[in-house]
């Protein structure tokens, strides 16, 4: 008897959860049916699966609206600023936290303080260095400014993690005639793997979504990553729904694959970003 | 053997060289900029020359530019969103931490707004919201069709398509704050309110909320500074400020300030104004934190 009555208060529990969870998704399954709808069907047949499944849409825009550049410019984007970051950060956090030196804790704050300092405050100054320095319209220049905006959250993250390895496992290292940086290497970096995915998934989200920082940065046709091609064509093609709610798509899919992939290392970053109030 | 190791690390330098790459980058993108924008902030660039402006760029955005004040009212109404963000975010977290099936599920549907690009939603949002979009085509057929409406393109409703267009994609984050927040709780805790016979309303007013307080401080002040420095993508993406204003913040008026009307030193003002705005918030909240904390 009480089962059944525990399991009738649970109904409401999962009526509101079932609502919120198709609020979620519907713009995302609107999104999934007009990229495989010609134009004609669009019209006539706005929220049903289309009855003609079609590619026309997909391949006009990986043809003619040079998609497939701004996915190549996304992903080299994306990879090569978390690389940089990777490095410059594991470098600096070892340091923070398995060295002494003369100002160590002011410097580190310093930079964790920088965590979340808005981009549109310190962006306009950036673009005019970066164009002084001939570093507009390049991959490596645009990656940098990336780099500069995850740097405070990894650094804080993996200053952390590296604190609480125990020092015998270093000491047993050096003993075996490690130097700092091969202890860095040899046991330092192999014992951070969840931290450096935890890492990876954040940050790859955050860049790839990203639109501000591409936009201002990279400015060529084939130099445009794939929110900013998806921004130029939303204005200028809106009598062509299918082609830009084509291009939502494939800005959304590849990150929904690495959340439902990385879900456990997403959530854990969330809330360690969280944690450092 | 520490302590003579501690001596000689005194003079070395190696420790520098490690953090050096990552100093050198955030000087860059960091404290050199904020120095370049004070400076900027008082001057006037016209024809390639830079005139000494003194305050006048303070003056004009605080006193005269009325566009920056529709901003800024802007902003203060799109803090609106922090109550509702702290009662959705809270309710479903404990709804989705009651053991029920599917939590996983539901929890992992649940996010997936909050990994998509703000680009991607706008597209999509500003389809949904048409005049022939779906709210109208179901708020047609349950009969509320007098609220049939440009849900973008009308001044008096636009600020709030925003708002409902950010909280579907930000909400995730507030929930998924509290579910960890709440797991954290003791269990005893509960076992002996279960004992005293609270109810489920006296549960999650009289233990929950009061245990999740750090939690709620975090996440009010965490949308606070969303609302006024990283929401530009949104506005930029569903209606660029429009329609006459109506959806302008801070934000876009620096980025239209210093890429439309080629105004450097203007926009370096409003950005300095609203640099001094968000650090005065965050210290501000830190004593009022710090005082409440030495009352109890």
């Amino acid at each position: 008897m009480a089962s059944i009555r525990a399991r009738l208060v649970k109904i409401p529990i999962h009526v509101i959860l079932i609502i919120y969870s198709l609020i979620s998704i519907f713009p995302f399954y609107y999104v999934v049916i007009t990229t495989f709808k010609s134009r004609d069907e669009f019209y006539t047949n706005v929220y049903a699966p289309p009855e003609h499944w079609t590619l026309e849409g997909v391949i006009t825009l990986y043809k003619d609206y040079g998609f497939g550049r701004a996915t190549l410019n996304s992903v080299i984007v994306t990879f090569l600023s978390i690389i940089i970051t990777l490095i410059i950060s594991t470098l600096a956090a070892y340091a923070y936290s398995r060295m002494k030196f003369i100002a160590r804790g002011f410097l580190l704050s310093l930079t964790v303080a920088l965590l979340g300092v808005p981009v549109m405050i310190v962006i306009i100054p950036v673009y005019v260095v970066m164009s002084k320095v001939n570093l507009l319209d390049s991959y490596i220049g645009v990656s940098l400014v990336y780099t500069a905006f995850n740097l405070p959250f990894f650094i804080f993250l993996l200053t952390s993690f590296f604190r609480a390895i125990p020092q015998a496992l270093l000491d047993s290292g050096s003993i075996d005639g490690c130097n700092r940086f091969q202890l860095l290497l040899k046991i330092i970096v192999p014992l951070s793997k969840p931290v450096y995915a935890t890492l990876i998934v954040i940050s790859t989200i955050w860049v790839w979504n990203e639109l501000l920082i591409a936009m201002m940065f990279l400015r060529k046709d084939n130099m445009l990553t794939i929110t900013v091609a998806l921004s130029r064509i939303v204005g200028r093609y809106s009598m062509h729904p299918e082609l830009v709610q084509a291009g939502a798509f494939f800005v959304a899919l590849p990150m929904i694959i690495l959340f439902l992939a990385g879900r456990k290392y997403f959530i854990q970053g969330l809330l360690s970003g969280a944690l450092k109030e | 053997m520490n302590s003579t190791r501690r001596s000689k690390n005194k003079r070395d330098y190696k420790p520098y060289l490690y953090i050096l790459p990552s100093i050198i980058l955030l000087i860059f993108v960091f404290f050199y900029p904020l120095i370049q924008n004070l400076h900027r902030s008082f001057f006037r660039f016209a024809g390639g020359k830079a005139i000494f402006f003194g305050l006048n760029n303070y003056k004009y955005l605080l006193l005269v530019d009325t566009v920056t004040r529709r901003a800024f009212l802007n902003n203060l109404t799109l803090l609106l969103i922090v109550p509702i963000f702290l009662i959705l975010a809270i309710l479903f977290a404990v709804l989705i931490t009651e053991k029920v099936r599917f939590t996983g599920l539901y929890q992992t549907i649940i996010i997936i707004p909050y990994v998509i690009s703000i680009v991607a939603t706008g597209v999509v949002f500003r389809r949904l919201l048409r005049f022939d979009g779906i709210i109208n085509f179901l708020l047609d057929k349950i009969g509320l069709d007098f609220l049939i409406r440009n849900w973008l393109g009308e001044p008096r409703f636009a600020i709030f398509s925003v708002m409902s267009v950010i909280i579907w994609k930000e909400l995730p984050f507030g929930i998924i704050l509290f579910i960890a927040g709440i797991s954290n709780i003791n269990p005893e805790i509960y076992e002996a309110a279960k004992i005293d016979g609270a109810n489920w309303w006296q549960n999650l007013f009289h233990i929950t909320i009061p245990q999740l307080q750090s939690v709620i401080n975090f996440y009010v002040v965490y949308n606070v500074m969303v609302i006024f420095a990283w929401i530009f993508t949104y506005v930029f993406v569903l209606t660029q400020g429009g329609p006459v204003n109506a959806t302008t913040i801070l934000e876009l008026r620096i980025f239209n300030l210093a890429f439309r009307e080629h105004n450097m030193g203007m926009a370096s003002a409003l950005a300095m104004l609203l640099f001094l705005m968000i650090f005065g918030f965050v210290y501000l909240q830190f004593k009022v934190r710090q005082g409440t904390l030495e009352e109890n």
